[in-house]
């Protein structure tokens, strides 16, 4: 499984992706952890930031949908890069569909969660939060995605108004009692989404490189 | 004529949502491609493209704001037009815009420095149909009359893509005249007319020859079956698919039949692989090309064929899907067709025609057995293809074809 990519880097190397997938290229998928970042989507309100404004751990604003998060070590983040023109152009389907892969991936792993209508993202007992999801859709080709708390120190969220919900409480894999290790919880995260967006099956690519699907 | 542009809808279910921010401002030149601004719905931020091309006269929604899918949130003038003129008038003598605003002044709102006057009725005799410019000016150089054209575009305007879609196609042929003699005529469509044209140029200034062989395609009929099995990506996976991919790779062993005449002594050997797929249609032949066919994934293959040639039948090919081939491919397979030789697409230096997959008795080890065989044949510009490249490329497509697990990468 990856490392942990810089986000700067993990950046670029999505925009490349892209852009590769628009000129007729494969769909993508990467999946990685990120040293400690808070990010920020287009619309997201800098309130939010609270008292992770101006502090150590860096600030991104990005042109992704969804509210502040944080991300960091023991977070499995995938940016998945999917022409929507050959699967449906429908973003709210892609949505639904990301998070039936996570809930599935987590069932997989022993953890039972589900949605919440008007909530995007992935909750277990309908209240603590244990996965974010934020995507940017460029040419109907997709990019950002989601970062699923496997057994990541929890207290980065505490700074910040996560998605910008109040008092909502974040879990992870590991506090619901499923594994820690967020490279047994990637493979089943790739295996479900293989299988809910219809793919064949995936390839990796270049060595040296963030884990990278080719699907 | 001003053009709107309206919060798209990105979903079935999306019913608003919001700009999340200008990138471009008032006064800007605008090209079709260009990022306008990003929307957000849900928890997806979409970059909102613009299809047509102009100057941005106006931000008629603030960042930050929700709207309902539908609604205008700017406006486009062309190039030098005055939005002040009454709709029909094309004023381009007109000076440009007045000093442009960026939307920055948050707390009023972006103050549009035109006012515009489209809402007015137009006084015009016979009202004008709704186009973009540039689908204007392209259907002026075509002689297309745009009140044929079904506008496809916001609030069914007419935009580039249609006009040419318009000029590919063909004008409806006549209903059949009564002729003494009882034959029935049929005026050919611009398509058609545009082929034989070139057809016949092909067959006068290209000096062709023809090679020949049979591939043992049991393998490939084998391979197909398990493909198809296992369904999702795999699904409408056809001869086509592993003929293309098969193609693409061999002219990646022999780029020197990868290639084109240019003028009278240059070759030019292209770097991409891009082939053409001879594709009928009602109208009659177009060839959407299949980019970079050697380098895509099999199962990638299968998706973007079907969408090219579901616009190539639609009558809707992207800007792109019929330019840049550097060979072609022409398949006969699904009629019972045993082979044929195809006219070279100048300036391509060759064509490959293939025939059905046939059950045909074939000698293995000294016995005659049942095998299964197709006929292929590479017609080529004599001029920039010898015998020896032509078998030499035949070797490689029949070696690909007959161990087809290479056609997998």
């Amino acid at each position: 499984m990856a490392g942990c990519v810089e986000y700067g880097r993990a950046l670029a190397w999505q925009e490349a992706l892209v852009a590769r997938r628009i000129a007729g290229g494969p769909d993508a998928l990467l999946l990685l952890e990120h040293p400690p970042v808070y990010t920020l989507g287009r619309g997201a309100d800098p309130r939010h930031l609270g008292r992770a404004a101006g502090g150590p751990v860096p600030v991104w604003r990005v042109g992704r949908g969804g509210e502040v998060t944080w991300h960091g070590p023991g977070q499995l983040v995938g940016y998945p890069v999917l022409g929507l023109m050959g699967l449906r152009r429908d973003v709210h389907w892609y949505l639904r569909r990301l998070e039936d892969v996570l809930i599935a991936a987590l069932a997989d792993v022993g953890v039972v969660a589900g949605r919440v209508a008007g909530r995007t993202g992935v909750w277990v007992a309908g209240r603590r939060k244990i996965a974010s999801i934020g995507v940017a859709v460029r040419r109907w080709v997709t990019w950002h995605g989601f970062a699923l708390n496997v057994s990541p120190d929890l207290s980065g969220f505490e700074a910040i108004t996560p998605c910008g919900l109040a008092g909502v409480e974040m879990t992870s894999v590991a506090r619901e009692g499923g594994p820690d290790d967020v490279g047994v919880v990637a493979l089943r995260v790739l295996e479900r989404l293989v299988g809910i967006f219809g793919y064949t099956g995936w390839r990796p690519l270049a060595s040296g490189a963030p884990t990278e699907a080719r699907l | 004529m001003p053009i709107e542009v309206t919060m798209p809808k990105l979903s079935d279910t999306m019913e608003e949502g919001k700009v999340l921010r200008w990138l471009k401002h008032v006064g800007d030149r605008v090209a079709p491609g260009d990022v306008l601004a990003e929307v957000e719905t849900d928890k997806a931020d979409m970059e909102l493209e613009a299809y047509d091309e102009g100057v941005l006269a106006e931000l008629r929604v603030e960042e930050g704001a929700t709207v309902p899918v539908g609604a205008v949130i700017a406006v486009l003038a062309a190039p030098g037009e005055d939005v002040t003129a009454a709709p029909g008038e094309n004023v381009t003598a007109a000076p440009a815009p007045a000093a442009p605003k960026p939307p920055a002044a948050r707390a009023e709102g972006p103050r549009p420095t035109l006012v515009r006057r489209a809402e007015a009725p137009a006084p015009a005799a016979a009202p004008r149909p709704r186009a973009s410019p540039l689908a204007r000016r392209i259907a002026e150089e075509h002689g297309v009359d745009l009140a044929t054209i079904t506008g496809t575009g916001p609030g069914g305007r007419i935009i580039e893509r249609d006009v040419r879609a318009a000029v590919a196609g063909a004008a409806a042929p006549a209903p059949s005249a009564a002729a003494p003699s009882g034959a029935k005529r049929i005026e050919l469509g611009r398509m058609r007319r545009t082929t034989a044209r070139r057809m016949a140029e092909a067959k006068r200034d290209v000096p062709h020859f023809y090679v020949t062989t049979e591939i043992a395609m049991d393998g490939v009929v084998r391979l197909k079956a398990e493909l198809e099995r296992l369904g999702g990506a795999w699904e409408g996976l056809t001869y086509t698919h592993l003929l293309l991919k098969a193609t693409g790779l061999a002219l990646r062993r022999v780029p020197e039949m990868n290639a084109s005449l240019e003028g009278e002594g240059t070759l030019v050997v292209h770097e991409a692989v891009n082939v053409g797929l001879a594709t009928a249609v009602d109208e009659g032949l177009l060839v959407p090309v299949v980019r970079a066919c050697d380098a895509t994934p099999l199962a990638e293959l299968v998706r973007q064929v079907r969408e090219l040639v579901e616009r190539a039948r639609s009558g809707r090919p992207g800007p792109d899907d019929l330019t840049g081939a550097t060979f072609t491919l022409s398949n006969l397979g699904m009629y019972p067709v045993t082979a044929f030789a195809a006219v070279v697409n100048p300036p391509q230096a060759a064509i490959l025609a293939v025939g059905a997959v046939r059950e045909v008795p074939v000698v293995r080890e000294g016995r005659v057995v049942p095998g299964a065989v197709m006929s292929v044949t590479l017609s080529c510009d004599h001029r920039i293809v010898d015998g020896a490249l032509a078998g030499r490329f035949l070797r490689e497509l029949k070696g690909l074809l007959e161990a087809p697990v290479a056609l997998l990468v």
